[in-house]
């Protein structure tokens, strides 16, 4: 179905993915969708794109959106005392306070070029609410857990959600991993997942301690508990996996099912693991990158979280295989494909979700064909973005309007003790 | 003045710890004592078993103090091995970490990483998932000396038991390796190793012994006697 056209025009760059470029081209958009890339294109509204490089828009495969309102609490804290920090904190938090939380993240990841994210947290009909109104895309649920499945209220949660849902956000089913989470839990959001084919997040061999106690209590590792219960699926996102043994990487490969890496986290929580990206990557794993909640980040920033997956990968293997083109599709293409969208290219059929960034940025510089996607992971950061579009609209324009806005979510935050 | 965070090296005497030791001490942990487990046999699952009194020698030569533990090598039972022998560092030197030198196998990293749980250490495996083509050419480029004490593989000649390998040796390590199909830096057990000179070392083992044929391809060489050079 036709719908509203806009054109980028005359785009000085346009990375379509890792591995193409083109220069002085048109973007023609319609509806939600790139209908034509290439020269001489016109159509709708039109935006001067001379001085812009476009990029696919970044997916932010792993987040808990309002925890924005935590950041630069606890910084000092290893995993478990970050945890239980954290949910002391939470006692305070209303469904009002988890809406407006996460607006002024979504707010933060739309400003940084993030198009997509992945969400996990408390009151996902807040968050959907957030994310509808400022346009982001998105894909959130409930989080199933003993509580919920005790009181049989698992399915009604997911279908509120499902029938709720603006067009822009996508139901998901969340655990919130497997030593929290009892095996009947688990296996009711695996059924809950298969039945309507909704996608499962859950995180994984996040930390020593976690494979130590699914070990000893199951028998088995992380991965092999979930795949055990039918949790491990095409649809199963699993977050962390820095505690992955090699045998795990060969179900997941099996089970087809998407690893999220979130770097910058993992090594401000210390979580001392070794996530084995370069065997991922080469047994043909889907792997996406989240920067995790801005209260263990502390940053949204995709940008700064692809250049953060190179060094730590670099420094890991004390070479240089993981580089800007891996971690470039693990946040573009990676994300969109954990969730079958087809976003993550600038290329005809795909959704019109790009980040336009300001080519005269110092950061940018020296610009040339050769260089940009390396500008882009090494050197470039969100706050180069000039714009970015959701869906075929401009879901975020650089200006001071957009400043103020978000600065007026921050003020009212900011009167929250903690 | 702050000496580092403390921690003990899991200690066979072959390369890999060696090698990992040596990292401990550069990146400025304090290397407070070798960790060693003696095995009983020679078909331990976790364990060197070839000349592995030698590590006395070379505790001395690190000027080191060594904790022993024996071990039964059965699968299972050295678990527990390992266990004690770490409680004991624990507990003597007051260590928080341990520095392993594993290279590539799942089964001995969490292993490991589930006893230094139990006794909440943190682990270091600086090896973990290198290369190990280049690992085994820095290995003689940075001044490691070691010998082969064992061989199980088919592929590895007899004739490098027993020498110090050198930079020639080890490209012909890394050809047969990729021909015949084993690790080169001898990740599965392909072989032995035990390292006469570092450079932390203050002073070379020399080492006398003799090739003993175990099987088709199986082969060890014997240490009959070990001393420290100038002693």
């Amino acid at each position: 179905m036709a719908g509203r056209q806009l054109t980028l025009k005359n785009c000085r760059y346009v990375l379509v993915d890792k591995a193409n470029m083109l220069e002085n081209v048109d973007v023609l958009i319609e509806g939600d969708t790139i209908v034509e890339v290439g020269k001489g294109l016109g159509g709708g509204d039109e935006l001067d794109c001379r001085n812009c490089v476009v990029m696919p828009g970044l997916a932010n495969a792993h987040t808990h959106a309002a925890m924005w309102i935590f950041r630069g609490l606890f910084d000092r804290e290893e995993l478990p005392q970050w945890l239980s920090a954290v949910e002391r904190a939470e006692e305070k938090l209303t469904p009002e306070i988890v809406e407006l939380a996460s607006k002024a993240a979504i707010m933060e990841m739309l400003s940084s070029g993030t198009t997509l994210f992945v969400d996990m947290y408390l009151y996902p009909e807040a968050t959907a609410k957030a994310s509808s109104e400022l346009g982001i895309r998105a894909a959130m649920g409930p989080v199933i857990n003993d509580k919920v499945v005790e009181e049989g209220r698992a399915e009604k949660l997911v279908t509120d959600l499902l029938g709720a849902a603006p067009p822009n956000v996508t139901t998901i089913i969340n655990v919130h991993t497997t030593y929290t989470a009892s095996e009947e839990a688990l296996k009711t959001a695996a059924k809950l997942s298969q039945k309507m084919g909704l996608n499962l997040q859950l995180h994984v061999s996040e930390t020593r301690q976690e494979v130590y106690k699914i070990k000893k209590e199951k028998g088995v590792f992380p991965v092999e508990y979930i795949n055990k219960l039918g949790a491990l699926t095409s649809r199963t996102l699993l977050v962390h996996m820095g505690w992955v043994t090699s045998w795990e990487l060969s179900l997941i490969k099996e089970a087809e099912a998407t690893v999220v890496h979130c770097p910058a986290s993992n090594m401000k929580l210390a979580t001392g693991g070794f996530l084995p990206l370069v065997e991922m990557l080469n047994s043909g794993i889907n792997a996406a990158l989240g920067t995790d909640g801005a209260a263990s980040n502390n940053s949204l920033d995709m940008f700064r979280e692809m250049k953060t997956a190179v060094l730590l990968h670099r420094n890991s293997y004390w070479r240089t295989d993981i580089g800007a083109p891996e971690v470039f599709e693990m946040a573009t293409l990676g994300g969109y494909r954990a969730l079958g969208l087809k976003g993550g290219r600038v290329a005809k059929g795909y959704l019109a979700d790009l980040a336009l960034l300001d080519a005269a940025s110092p950061r940018l510089r020296p610009l040339r064909r050769s260089n940009v996607l390396s500008n882009l992971v090494y050197s470039a950061c969100g706050c180069d973005v000039q714009a970015t579009i959701v869906g075929g609209h401009i879901a975020y324009i650089r200006n001071e309007e957009f400043k103020e806005k978000i600065s007026e979510i921050a003020e009212q935050l900011e009167q929250i003790d903690f | 003045m702050y000496k580092g965070y403390p921690v003990c090296a899991l200690y066979s005497g072959g390369k890999d710890s060696t090698y990992a030791l040596h990292w401990a001490f550069l990146k400025g942990f304090n290397v407070k004592c070798l960790v060693t487990l003696k095995p009983r046999t020679a078909e331990s699952w976790m364990f060197h078993y070839p000349a592995v009194d030698v590590t006395e020698l070379q505790a001395k030569a690190l000027g080191l103090p060594q904790v022993f533990e024996h071990t039964e090598g059965r699968r299972g039972s050295e678990l527990e091995d390992l266990k004690r022998a770490l409680r004991k560092a624990a507990e003597k030197y007051g260590i928080k970490g341990v520095v392993t030198g594993a290279l590539l196998s799942d089964y001995q990293r969490m292993n490991i990483n589930f006893i230094a749980e139990e006794l909440g250490l943190k682990v270091y495996s600086p090896l973990w998932r290198k290369d190990q083509a280049a690992y085994l050419r820095e290995l003689v480029e940075e001044g490691f000396e070691f010998i082969l004490t064992s061989i199980t593989v088919w592929g590895l000649p007899p004739t490098l038991l027993g020498k110090v390998v050198t930079m020639e040796d080890v490209e012909k390590i890394i050809e047969l390796a990729d021909r015949y199909g084993f690790n080169p830096a001898f990740e599965g057990g392909e072989a032995e190793t035990l390292v006469v000179y570092a450079p932390l070392f203050k002073s070379r083992i020399k080492v006398e012994g003799r090739r003993v044929r175990l099987g088709e391809y199986e082969w060890r060489f014997e240490v009959t006697r070990a001393w420290l050079e100038g002693s």
